[in-house]
């Protein structure tokens, strides 16, 4: 549905996204993410036809952004991280002016639909000026989702939503996926990313550094595990050195000791690491694989990206 | 057609504005309480009552300045323009809305308050004088002329608005190109009389042409890119 080919949007001298590939399929929600200024905003920009890419091509439901950008525009949904709405209107007038101006030739039912979505029919005739914050991101979705568009471009809409009003996004977004949507969710909210997405794109500094499936992301790098022990620090600095196991971390902690390390092959390195730690006379109390969030794979990633 | 609904949409919001009406009423009513207040004005001569009439024209036109000066820079500054660029509306279709909501009521502005100070001065001055100094002919030029009027001052106003970092600065801005065109208006109403007819002439094609360059200037500054670029 939306398919990103080797783009690059330059500003200037300032390259704002490099040569980035990536595809979003109908009925998936693939979350592009990056730290501020990475490139997300405008990667969203040239998919919803707002921004023409300096190389390469963007296709959205079959159609180039480049050749087609009128047509484009008119099958992507965009909500940002601001509602950006005409306060002076009604939540009536303000959807029934963006439907007009998507073609949408009988608008009211659609309207009455959305609001119900939204859970906002009572604010339907009320100055948008009156709405809350989370209220007012609701209107800006029911605003993006006015002409049932195929795809959906969020740039970090839970931004400045409490946790209720975030969870109620988060439902929405997910029933958005149920109805065959492809879904771009431009976001640096790691949680958000790891409830909800299919698949991530993770992008730093304009260019793309890795794209999986999310529990792929989590499950990549070495696997590292954590024991727990009674035990002398020297003693076990010693003995899995002597294994060959290199250890991560090591911290004390009400009389016992952490240790943490990673390995290529854990069962010949775990063997290895527990037989020493024995043969130094360590009570172990527990080992543990590591399980990385999406947070720790996602700053590792970053930071191997930023290497030289 | 989707250029009339932006325009809509631009004067319903500037008249959603008290202090707009209460300025459209001002100008309008400010070259009407100057014949009333005038007390030489009966014996004046026709020139007089042309000056007022060309102000009683081209005044309410300046509430156009104030419209196109929020036309860009609130929008930016209240961020709403990403969903109207993200919408498919095609660039022209964006200036023509913007145009037409800034010349419109301005437009309509003008004629009313030709018509008001027509009638006053019908009172004033006798129906008979009015009718010969302000025949149809000279009613139609004066409003063509504000028609101009607009259209210089809305588009130039909106290339400047376009630039500026927010609406504030825009309204600064109107300000000032309205107190210049106070002060033209009142120099030029002191050489009415004078001024010979090719110099006129070559004011409106002067005018003219700087429409032409101001319009092509605000379609380039209103092109996607160029409007994303300034966000």
């Amino acid at each position: 549905m939306i398919e990103v080919r080797d783009v690059t949007r330059r500003f200037g001298s300032f390259t704002a996204l490099s040569h980035a590939s990536f595809v979003v399929r109908s009925g998936e929600i693939v979350a592009l993410l990056g730290p501020n200024g990475a490139g997300k905003t405008t990667a969203s920009r040239i998919i919803g036809g707002i921004l023409a890419p300096t190389e390469g091509e963007a296709i959205v439901d079959g159609l180039s952004v480049r050749e087609h950008p009128n047509a484009v525009r008119a099958r992507c949904g965009l909500v940002t991280d601001s509602p950006s709405l005409y306060e002076r209107m009604t939540l009536r007038q303000y959807l029934t002016y963006f439907a007009r101006l998507y073609d949408v030739s009988a608008p009211g039912p659609r309207i009455a639909e959305l609001v119900e979505l939204m859970a906002l029919t009572a604010m339907l005739d009320t100055k948008l000026a009156a709405f809350s914050r989370g209220m007012k991101q609701k209107a800006a979705i029911a605003r993006a989702l006015v002409h049932e568009p195929p795809v959906l471009l969020l740039d970090e809409p839970a931004t400045a939503l409490d946790p209720e009003m975030t969870q109620t996004l988060r439902e929405l977004i997910v029933s958005l996926r149920a109805q065959h949507r492809a879904i771009l969710l431009c976001t640096h909210d790691l949680d958000e990313a790891q409830r909800i997405s299919d698949r991530v794109v993770i992008v730093d500094r304009g260019r793309i550094v890795r794209e999986g499936a999310t529990e792929e992301l989590r499950s990549a790098g070495r696997p590292a595990f954590r024991a727990e022990l009674v035990a002398g620090e020297t003693a076990v600095r010693a003995a899995l050195a002597g294994a060959g196991v290199t250890i991560d971390g090591l911290s004390p902690a009400n009389g016992r000791l952490e240790v943490r390390w990673s390995a290529d092959d854990p069962a010949e390195s775990n063997t290895r690491a527990l037989r020493a730690l024995l043969d130094a006379g360590a009570r172990v109390i527990s080992v543990n694989a590591e399980t990385r969030s999406l947070e720790d794979a996602y700053l590792a990633i970053i930071k191997e990206s930023r290497q030289p | 057609m989707k250029a009339l609904l932006l325009a809509r949409r631009e004067i319903v919001e500037q008249y959603s504005d008290r202090a707009s009406i209460v300025r459209a009423l001002f100008l309008i009513a400010l070259p009407i309480a100057l014949i009333q207040l005038n007390r030489s004005a009966a014996g004046a001569p026709n020139e007089f009552i042309l000056v007022f009439a060309l102000q009683a024209a081209l005044l309410p036109a300046a509430t156009a300045i104030n419209a196109a000066a929020g036309s860009f820079a609130a929008e930016k500054e209240a961020q709403t323009l990403v969903p109207l660029l993200a919408a498919p509306i095609r660039d022209i279709e964006i200036v023509a809305g913007k145009l037409i909501g800034v010349m419109a009521p301005a437009a309509a502005l003008s004629i009313v308050s030709l018509l008001t100070f027509y009638a006053a001065a019908s009172q004033r001055f006798g129906a008979a004088r009015i009718a010969e100094v302000l025949d149809p002919v000279t009613i139609a030029e004066l409003f063509g002329l504000s028609v101009l009027f607009i259209l210089s001052l809305g588009s130039w106003v909106m290339v400047v608005s376009a630039r500026v970092p927010s609406q504030r600065a825009a309204q600064q801005i109107a300000g000032l190109v309205l107190a210049g065109v106070v002060v033209g208006l009142t120099a030029i109403s002191s050489v009415i009389g004078n001024i010979p007819t090719g110099l006129i002439a070559g004011g409106v094609v002067a005018v003219l042409l700087s429409d032409l360059v101001a319009l092509q200037l605000a379609q380039r500054l209103w092109n996607r890119e160029e409007a994303v670029a300034r966000l």
